[in-house]
């Protein structure tokens, strides 16, 4: 084995790590299939180069297709690693970080692929294809740990009087139009607001929009939906209650930027418990935008699939915010919006366990 | 080769990068000689000796490091090389960005151990124990790309309370000394105040002071004449001013699964390179206070390198003053670049295989590489 040097940078949270009290509001909107296919071969199959390709091949899922934005308030995150000796701290591990993250994901189908080229043992994964916390902790343990793309952003969340409700911003350092003369500004990257509870349970929901139903039964599949009654009486105690993620670890070469020194897929796994506190919302009266800027085209064009913003103004509460200069710490508001149309809005409370499963694929590696 | 897949969400810029007009803040400090030794044989001399063919070795000849502190208006991406991000806008099309950085550097030489390559694979550079930065996207590239152990903080240069005086002040997430519950919170970590340029009304410096070698006319003219004719001056100054820098850090990944393991351990080397170096004044170093508080385990990365001032071991749980022996300013230019791995350490049962790389070593000192082409087996002849 060889060990890691930990020196006064790399205090990072070391999974496995809990977070208690964690309130989710999850956002289910429709994507399209080509995308989430073209996205799965950039990142997760093929051969890449001259390496072998993984033994696994990523698929979307059946049917419709949908991802998720989801909102995380954690007042309080630990590590539980007692394996570890947290030699920077002591032996005393860091731990009792709070933060927000924000993040996007969708469900995938992994196979894995024999020699002969045959696909078998599904298993449904999430894949995410951005993240934002606000914090640098956070954001270096994803990163360099268990590989998530995340990037530090500012989060703002206004406070309301009605505890269901939320009205969250993210803001992120970019360019606007990319100039050689540009320069950068807290850009405003996403908005959400919603307020509106929908009484009834899921089953309106559900048939106003048929298509739902599959992408329903991942959730209950994942536990994110304990406590509601599953449509059409399913157990669902029977389920799994745990999500597992799929990240491409990957960093690169310092002479050859454009080559990896190490590239890997990662599997880890978030499960919830002591879910409570559900909330169902009216998804028609979310106001779910992301914000269009150059430095978030390609993100918005291959993952959202709109080629142009969908309305040229910034989201209504951010009409008159504008940021003065480059530097300043306010979010900039002044850019046309895509506006997402929300199928599904819900929120709870959980305490939230998440651990690295391993290095599924290490690319380049000689197979044992 | 295994491919980088640059995602569609990142923001990140790789390097080289070039800064014009930057503004660099320096105070030189004394440090422990034996503490930088610690460092070294902690960070860079790793396994045996004679694998990898180098020891890193504290200069004791200067025991001096520099704590920078340094303002980049423009950072602009240099690079002209394929940046494998398709048909999207090259990074260098794409606007400026600005930051500012504090840092520590030490120097230190890696000694060749082996007879025949001693003189050409033997260098000074220098080593980053405690680096700094306000960008997010800055951090994220330097740890991960150049391996350098970049803190995000928020960091606040001002003008000083006297004219022409500077002020630096950092704060970094941490959690109080006696953390306990504590949850983690952004904590003032260092504070530079200097007083007025020099010449002051503050009274004179020390005649040992190194501002006396720069008051003289002459000598100040002629410094910043080699600083843009030579990269000799590194040695003239000896280190004091210096125009190329070439840092070398230890460059290192967790494994996700066993964090406390590692799946990729390399000592990379860049080059930082400072041109148009202009307007170098100087402020009395008995004026100038740097203050680093001691919260949670961020002033190990000082305190292993700096000497620090004696105070009451009562207080020096709580801070560390540091004084420097000298303090200056400059403009310049600088170019950040030359990024290549040193040497690449073996890596042991890591979880998955390990990529096939080998156990690469581009060792030859900077002097020595325009030459390098003339020495060494002859190529066969076809």
């Amino acid at each position: 084995m060889t060990a890691f040097i930990e020196s006064f940078a790399t205090q990072q949270l070391l999974p496995p790590w809990t977070a208690t009290d964690a309130r989710r509001f999850c956002f289910v909107f429709r994507m399209e299939r080509d995308l989430i296919a073209t996205y799965l071969a950039k990142y997760f199959n093929g051969r890449f180069g001259d390496c072998a390709p993984a033994p696994f091949r990523y698929e979307p899922v059946a049917g419709a297709q949908f991802g998720m934005v989801s909102v995380t308030l954690f007042p309080n995150i630990m590590s539980t690693n007692t394996v570890e000796p947290h030699p920077v701290s002591g032996g005393q591990i860091w731990n009792k970080i709070s933060h927000n993250e924000v993040y996007l994901a969708f469900p995938a189908i992994r196979y894995a692929v024999t020699p002969d080229g045959l696909m078998r043992d599904p298993r449904l994964v999430w894949i995410q294809p951005a993240a934002y916390a606000n914090n640098d902790t956070i954001v270096f343990s994803a990163r360099e740990i268990w590989g998530t793309d995340m990037f530090l952003a500012t989060i703002d969340r206004h406070d309301t009087d009605d505890f269901n409700a939320l009205h969250l911003d993210v803001g992120l350092i970019g360019m606007k139009t990319f100039d050689p003369h540009a320069e950068e500004r807290l850009l405003s990257v996403m908005h959400v607001a919603v307020d509106k509870v929908l009484e009834g349970g899921l089953l309106p929901a559900i048939e106003a929009n048929p298509e739902l139903s599959a992408f329903v039964d991942l959730l209950f599949k994942a536990g994110m939906l304990g406590g509601v009654d599953a449509p059409g009486g399913a157990d669902t105690e029977k389920y799994p209650h745990h999500v597992e993620l799929n990240n491409l670890k990957q960093f690169r070469d310092c002479y050859d930027m454009g080559a990896a020194i190490y590239r890997a897929i990662i599997a880890s796994q978030v499960s919830h418990a002591r879910l409570r506190n559900l909330v169902l919302y009216d998804a028609k009266a979310v106001d779910l935008a992301f914000m269009w800027s150059d430095s978030l085209r390609e993100f918005i064009e291959t993952i959202l699939g709109n080629t142009g913003p969908t309305d040229p103004s910034p989201p209504a509460p951010h009409a008159d915010d504008h940021s003065p200069q480059p530097s300043c710490a306010h979010i900039d508001w002044q850019l046309p919006q895509v506006k997402l149309d929300v199928a599904l809005a819900f929120s709870f409370i959980a305490d939230i366990d998440f651990r690295v499963l391993g290095a599924l694929h290490t690319y380049g590696a000689v197979e044992a | 080769m295994i491919p980088y897949v640059q995602s569609a969400a990142s923001q990140e810029v790789p390097p080289p990068y070039n800064f014009p007009g930057v503004t660099v803040h320096t105070f030189v400090c004394e440090t422990v000689i034996a503490q930088v030794q610690a460092y070294c044989d902690k960070f860079f001399n790793l396994g045996d000796p004679d694998q990898r063919g180098f020891t890193y070795q504290a200069v004791a000849a200067w025991p001096y490091g520099l704590l920078m502190c340094i303002d980049y208006p423009v950072m602009i991406r240099s690079g002209r090389g394929r940046e494998n991000i398709g048909d999207e806008v090259p990074y260098s099309d794409r606007g400026i960005v600005s930051q500012q950085e504090v840092f520590i550097s030490v120097p230190v030489m890696r000694v060749a151990t082996a007879p025949s390559t001693r003189l050409t694979d033997t260098a000074i550079e220098w080593a980053i124990p405690f680096i700094t930065v306000g960008n997010p996207m800055s951090a994220v590239c330097g740890r991960e790309m150049i391996g350098l152990q970049k803190l995000r903080g928020d960091i606040a240069f001002s003008d000083g309370h006297f004219p022409d005086s500077f002020s630096c002040n950092v704060r970094l997430p941490g959690w109080p000394p006696q953390a306990g519950q504590s949850r983690q919170m952004l904590m003032d970590f260092l504070h530079v105040d200097t007083g007025p340029l020099t010449p002051t009304f503050r009274g004179s410096p020390r005649e040992s002071s190194l501002y006396t070698l720069f008051r003289s006319r002459t000598a100040s003219n002629g410094i910043a004449g080699l600083a843009t004719a030579f990269d000799m001056v590194d040695t003239f100054s000896a280190g004091a001013i210096p125009t190329t820098m070439q840092t070398v850090a230890l460059k290192q990944l967790r494994d996700a699964a066993r964090p406390d393991q590692a799946i990729y351990q390399a000592l990379v080397a860049c080059r930082t390179k400072y041109t148009n170096v202009a307007g170098v004044r100087f402020y009395k170093e008995d004026d100038v206070r740097v203050t680093f508080k001691n919260f949670g385990g961020s002033f190990k990365g000082v305190n292993s390198v700096l000497q620090t001032s004696s105070l009451q071991p009562a207080d020096k749980r709580l801070a560390n003053e540091i004084q420097p022996v000298a303090a200056y300013r400059f403009n310049a230019d600088i170019d950040f670049d030359d990024m290549r791995t040193l040497h690449e350490f073996p890596i042991y049962d890591c979880d998955g295989p390990p990529p096939p790389r080998s156990a690469g070593a581009d060792l030859s000192a900077a002097w020595f590489r325009p030459w390098k082409g003339f020495f060494g087996p002859r190529k066969a002849t076809p």
